[in-house]
């Protein structure tokens, strides 16, 4: 298996075991409206990933990976998409907090915790935004208090993707003073099975409920379940977000390329200028969010750059939705077709993308002070 | 700005300031070494020099013959910058700065044809953003010097050549005589059946978009000429071998009779005036001998120039993409010293998001150009087919947009002649138009991508390349 180290011989390999048409890919590229069935489907596909060897490349050893760098994994995915998986679900945060997890999280947890995450058993939340800390995430206000081998943290957290699911949340709390802004931050592994949490699904405009409310009331978390150094939360979240904004666009857009191509067959020829267009944003993603991978692998920090794939990913999931719109109405009308629930579930998000992971308006603030020096 | 990396930083900088000591003319190619470069087109840095060529010319808004001549490159094998490709658009014919000694015209189908730079009338044309557009008369000028601008017109009003007062080389055969223009001042009605190839790259389509005959007096009609020129549809291969170049001698070896290489770079016989004025123009020996030799246009069969066209359009656009890109950075750092110097309500207007937000935007259309050019000088052969559309239509759309969004920020100074921004805009619009323009190549990467039932396999490629 040493070949599969080097990405070639990963990728034909996976290409091949793909065309065999195993049953777990073919289960997951079914239409499937149901968030709790997609994410049942999809943990069996990751299970089945990682039993066959191949969602464990592009991660270290020491947690439960066979080697390799960020490129197998964006291979992997752009092959299952590919063969019709139409997204990660809430697998999508294996490369939203994973990578940050591995770089800067304890390794003993990490040891036995990131293996049953690679293989579909246990999930991840992110707990970062709060009622009263959105886009100033540095003004959030959920505690944590030194106590008996370890912290007790309170307070709460909203827009919590995936909660509802998952075994663990990174939680971003406050060790300083409310006036340490983002100094006075550390990031908690907190097991959302503890006593004192509870987790309340949000049901979404699009039907799905994959947002949560998150609220902690003294909940004991051990001294040793620390991500980056204590006070050194925001740089934690900065690590993430160069993730979520950047490489992570790589994955998001693979299934853009696989829902546009979904519906060309109903496209009207008078509307093809905007379909270029839309097929000139998913370039735009392809190519930067590209970059962002190759900056990864060679340990250069995106910085603020990563704040154009976030926009850029953002065009092109609008476009794309916007052409699938214009060109195929049912999608406004019906539900009872699960390929027509799922297309409108997407076209409904596409509408927010805008707001998740950084409103847009933050990016381009970014932009202009950090890249254009205003 | 800091959008780009180090090295092609290094490389975008020494062009930027080659070309400010050189204002414009082509000697900067040699200083550059940028004719080395063009030999070099299999090395992915020697590639990034070289595009960073024409990034820095939209940034110092200056045009040099580099265009031409890497169009050209895939066509023949020849001393640095003799052979100048012309560029078609609609029907009529353009070159870019001054010339080689000879132009090639390609007819998509038919093969390219290389003339001699004398037999051609150039007429340069009042192109705003220092595009130094020349349309190509395929006819000598029976009177005197090209004209070169509108005051051609005789004081009547009447055109210099009245009877073959067409603009565009019209070269679409006979199925076109009842398009756009009006028959009787039209001149090729009269030659049907010695049309030559349709040069319109995008079919029939557009020839209704030629330029409006009788009205553009300083052009002249060629059909007659093109067809002495060309004859008939080249069917036949020349006797050269199948090799991507078309040697010019005929001989498929690299070595030159008295040692030399072929296309020596620098070392070469110099070309050194690049005037227009053809039997004056020293031009390089081999080439000389070549017009000894053949004495006329050299056909290219189709077999050769159909591989040729293919990667030509290929290198023409990603270098229109990245002057035009050069050109919305120009544009935007002059927005952004703008907005850092204007006061309104007591304070810079890049205090106020609205203004920030447009320039961030800006940036952003930028940012976009520059990630998917690059991704095409990386590629290269191995990128997707029809990917250097996308790069050229990416290019002009965001190009276009990012000159939009400065020109708010800039306000109305920057709708003045007196100011600068207006000349990178133009510039924009100007090359947007050259080798297929933003809005033809999305409706056309549109209709493809429709009836193949698929996108684009960019991601696919990017990570089969990643390994080597």
């Amino acid at each position: 298996m040493s070949s599969l180290v080097e990405l070639p011989g990963y990728a034909s390999a996976f290409e091949a075991w793909l065309a065999t048409g195993p049953d777990a890919v073919a289960a997951a590229a079914e239409p499937t409206p149901s968030f709790e069935t997609r994410v049942s489907l999809m943990s069996n596909l990751m299970a089945t990933l990682f039993h066959e060897g191949w969602g464990r490349y592009g991660w270290p050893e020491a947690v439960g990976g066979l080697g390799g760098t960020i490129l197998h994994r964006a291979a992997m995915w752009e092959a299952l998409a590919r063969y019709g998986v139409p997204g990660m679900a809430l697998y999508e945060h294996l490369e939203v907090l994973a990578p940050t997890l591995v770089a800067l999280g304890p390794p003993a947890f990490l040891a036995e915790a990131m293996p049953r995450y690679l293989a579909g058993k246990e999930r991840w939340a992110q707990g970062f935004s709060e009622p009263g800390a959105g886009s100033d995430l540095a003004s959030l206000r959920t505690r944590a208090v030194p106590v008996d081998g370890g912290y007790a943290i309170s307070g709460r957290k909203i827009w919590t993707s995936w909660a509802r699911y998952a075994t663990w949340c990174l939680v971003l709390a406050r060790t300083g003073t409310v006036e340490s802004r983002h100094r006075g931050l550390t990031a908690f592994i907190v097991d959302l099975r503890s006593p004192g949490v509870e987790v309340h699904a949000i049901t979404q405009a699009n039907g799905t409920d994959e947002l949560a409310e998150v609220s902690f009331d003294e909940v004991h978390v051990p001294a040793d379940r620390i991500v980056g150094e204590l006070d050194g939360g925001w740089a934690v979240g900065m690590h993430i977000l160069s993730h979520e904004r950047g490489t992570f666009a790589w994955f998001h857009h693979l299934f853009l390329h696989q829902h546009l191509a979904g519906s060309l067959g109903v496209g009207d020829p008078a509307d093809d200028s905007r379909l270029g267009d839309a097929v000139l944003d998913l370039a735009a993603t392809t190519a930067t969010s590209y970059a962002a991978l190759r900056a990864h692998e060679s340990g250069r920090p995106l910085g603020p750059r990563a704040a154009f794939t976030k926009l850029l990913l953002c065009e092109a999931e609008r476009s794309t939705f916007d052409w699938i719109l214009a060109n195929d109405g049912d999608l406004a009308l019906g539900l009872d077709d699960p390929e027509i629930a799922v297309q409108r579930q997407g076209y409904l998000f596409s509408r927010i993308v805008t707001v998740y992971g950084g409103s847009q308006q933050m990016q381009l603030e970014t932009i202009a002070k950090q890249v254009v020096k205003l | 700005m800091s959008t780009i990396a180090a090295t092609d930083d290094l490389f975008l900088d020494s062009a930027r300031q080659a070309l400010q000591r050189a204002s414009g003319s082509d000697d900067v190619l040699s200083s550059l070494g940028w004719w080395d470069l063009l030999e070099s087109l299999d090395d992915p840095e020697a590639r990034t020099a070289l595009f960073a060529l024409f990034r820095a010319q939209g940034r110092e808004l200056v045009t040099t013959a580099a265009l031409g001549a890497l169009l050209a490159h895939p066509y023949v094998d020849t001393a640095p910058g003799a052979v100048t490709a012309t560029i078609p658009r609609g029907s009529t014919l353009f070159v870019l700065g001054n010339p080689g000694d000879r132009l090639l015209v390609d007819r998509p189908d038919q093969g390219a044809t290389l003339i001699d730079a004398g037999a051609v009338t150039l007429t340069p044309l009042a192109v705003p953003g220092e595009v130094a557009l020349q349309r190509v008369t395929l006819a000598p000028d029976p009177v005197g010097p090209p004209p070169t601008d509108q005051a051609t017109a005789e004081p009547d009003g009447h055109t210099r050549h009245p009877d073959r007062a067409v603009a565009d080389l019209d070269l679409d055969g006979p199925a076109d005589t009842d398009g756009a223009i009006t028959g009787s001042t039209r001149p090729s009605s009269q030659h049907p059946d010695r049309a030559v190839a349709d040069l319109d790259l995008d079919g029939p389509a557009d020839t209704d978009r030629t330029t409006a005959g009788s009205t553009r007096p300083s052009s002249q009609h060629l059909d007659w000429v093109a067809a002495d020129l060309a004859g008939p549809p080249t069917t036949a291969e020349p006797a050269l071998g199948d090799t991507r170049h078309l040697n010019l001698d005929g001989s498929p070896t690299t070595a030159e009779p008295d040692g030399n290489t072929r296309r020596g770079g620098l070392d070469g016989p110099a070309d050194t005036d690049r005037t227009t004025t053809g039997s004056t123009r020293p031009s390089s020996q081999h080439l000389d001998s070549v017009a000894a030799d053949l004495g006329g246009p050299v056909d290219i069969g189709e077999g050769i120039a159909e591989a040729a066209r293919r990667r030509s359009l290929f290198l023409g656009r990603v270098a229109l993409a990245f002057d035009m890109l050069g050109a919305a950075e120009a544009a935007l750092a002059l927005a952004t010293e703008h907005a850092l110097a204007r006061e309104q309500f007591g304070q810079p207007i890049a205090r106020f998001q609205a203004v920030r937000h447009l320039l961030a935007w800006a940036t952003t259309d930028c940012a976009a150009i520059e990630a998917v050019a690059q991704r095409a000088v990386a590629l290269d052969e191995a990128a997707p087919a029809g990917f250097d559309e996308v790069v050229k239509a990416l290019a002009g759309r965001n190009a276009r947009r990012a000159c939009e969004r400065t020109l708010q920020v800039m306000g109305a100074i920057g709708f003045t002649a007196e100011h600068d921004h207006h000349r990178f805009h133009s510039r924009v619009l100007a090359l947007d138009a050259l080798l297929g323009s933003s809005a033809e190549l999305t409706r056309r990467l549109g209709t493809r991508v429709r009836k193949q039932q698929t996108g684009l396999d960019l991601p696919a490629r990017l990570l089969a390349a990643a390994e080597q």
